[in-house]
């Protein structure tokens, strides 16, 4: 268990870190920036994860995290060969 | 130090070295952003790959690409070269190809029973 | 209590780090030092995360999970970068301007080879990148 103010100073971050990784998809300009930012906003993700699990004592948050990394690691080969088309 | 028998304190000695490569170049990226008004130098330096097997050349491209500040963009291996991009390569090519070649040397120090010298490095 | 405290610190440090790097996806010029930005989140950021979950919620289990998933991460964010920057340069990401020197681009030149879009010294800022320039390549994809 942690602190409730620990989960909030580490949330406000995390989604400002989300927010602002929005606005570089937004932006663009090439396909690379948006799959990067994605990536940002799935390290927040796994973050937010982390710390919801420890606050709510929810003793699978390492389990989650360890999937998450995992599926996550799928997800960006995926996207990588999505934005060459398909091409090697 | 470098006898095959060594190897499992070599391969310790250089995870602990790079677990530790990893924390300060992220607090210089870190610090770069986080400077106002700052701006990278980055460069994109050609670098030699020496006579590496699969997996070795696999792990180098993997552990340079894990230290923040470098990222490997290209790889030739008939030619024999690949492409790095790093964010403090400051106007200076060299200085970052021996950086490079410095942590492939240490990585073979970790992973290889007889890793080469640092003489025949440096050729 | 004192395992809280690091714990908590570790948590906050490792936010903080995600934050400072997504401060650098919009400040940073160009495709490659934004995936270098990403680089210290994916390294630190989520490591720190984890080990302060681990921290506060310390078995032998978890510390053995813990440092799997933080080995995961790595080599998910290093194909990861690799893929994407590759793919990147690939689909015409010109690094920017201040990229010197820029070896691969000169390689190419000197190759010949005309497969990347190169000797385009067009800086990716947003603006010059939206009007022409190398990223039309994508519509290809």
């Amino acid at each position: 268990m942690i602190p409730v103010s620990v989960a909030i100073i580490v949330g406000v971050l995390l989604v400002a870190a989300v927010a602002l990784a929005v606005v570089r998809i937004v932006r663009g300009p090439t396909p690379g920036d948006t799959a990067v930012a994605g990536d940002l906003i799935f390290f927040a993700f796994v973050g937010l994860v982390a710390v919801l699990a420890l606050l709510f004592g929810i003793v699978a948050a390492l389990d989650i995290i360890l999937i998450a990394t995992v599926l996550g690691f799928l997800s960006v080969l995926s996207l990588a060969r999505l934005l060459q088309g398909g091409r090697r | 130090m470098t006898r095959p028998w060594s190897l499992p304190l070599r391969a310790v000695i250089f995870a602990l070295w790079f677990s530790w490569q990893v924390v300060v170049t992220s607090l210089r990226v870190s610090a770069l952003i986080l400077t106002p008004g700052r701006q990278p130098r980055p460069g994109i330096v050609r670098v030699p790959i020496r006579d590496l097997s699969d997996g070795e050349l696999t792990l180098l491209v993997a552990l340079v690409t894990i230290t923040p500040d470098t990222l490997v963009i290209a790889i030739d291996r008939d030619a024999g070269i690949m492409h790095v991009h790093g964010m403090f390569v400051d106007g200076d090519p060299e200085a970052f190809r021996a950086a490079v070649r410095g942590m492939e040397w240490r990585m073979l120090r970790g992973i290889r029973r007889r890793p080469p010298s640092v003489e025949e490095v440096a050729s | 209590m004192i395992a809280t405290i690091i714990g908590s610190a570790l948590l906050i440090l490792g936010a903080f780090n995600i934050f400072s790097a997504a401060v650098g996806l919009l400040r940073l010029p160009d495709l490659y030092t934004r995936t270098s930005a990403i680089g210290t989140a994916a390294g630190l950021g989520v490591a720190f995360m984890i080990l302060g979950v681990v921290v506060v919620d310390f078995t032998w289990l978890n510390l053995l999970k813990g440092v799997l998933a933080i080995v995961a991460q790595l080599v998910t964010s290093a194909v990861g970068s690799f893929a994407l920057a590759r793919s990147g340069y690939l689909t015409g990401s010109s690094p920017a301007a201040i990229t010197v020197p820029d070896e691969l681009a000169d390689d190419a030149v000197a190759l010949g080879g005309a497969s990347v879009p190169l000797g385009d010294t067009v800086p990716t800022e947003d603006t010059a990148a939206l009007d022409a320039g190398p990223t039309d390549n994508r519509a290809n994809a």
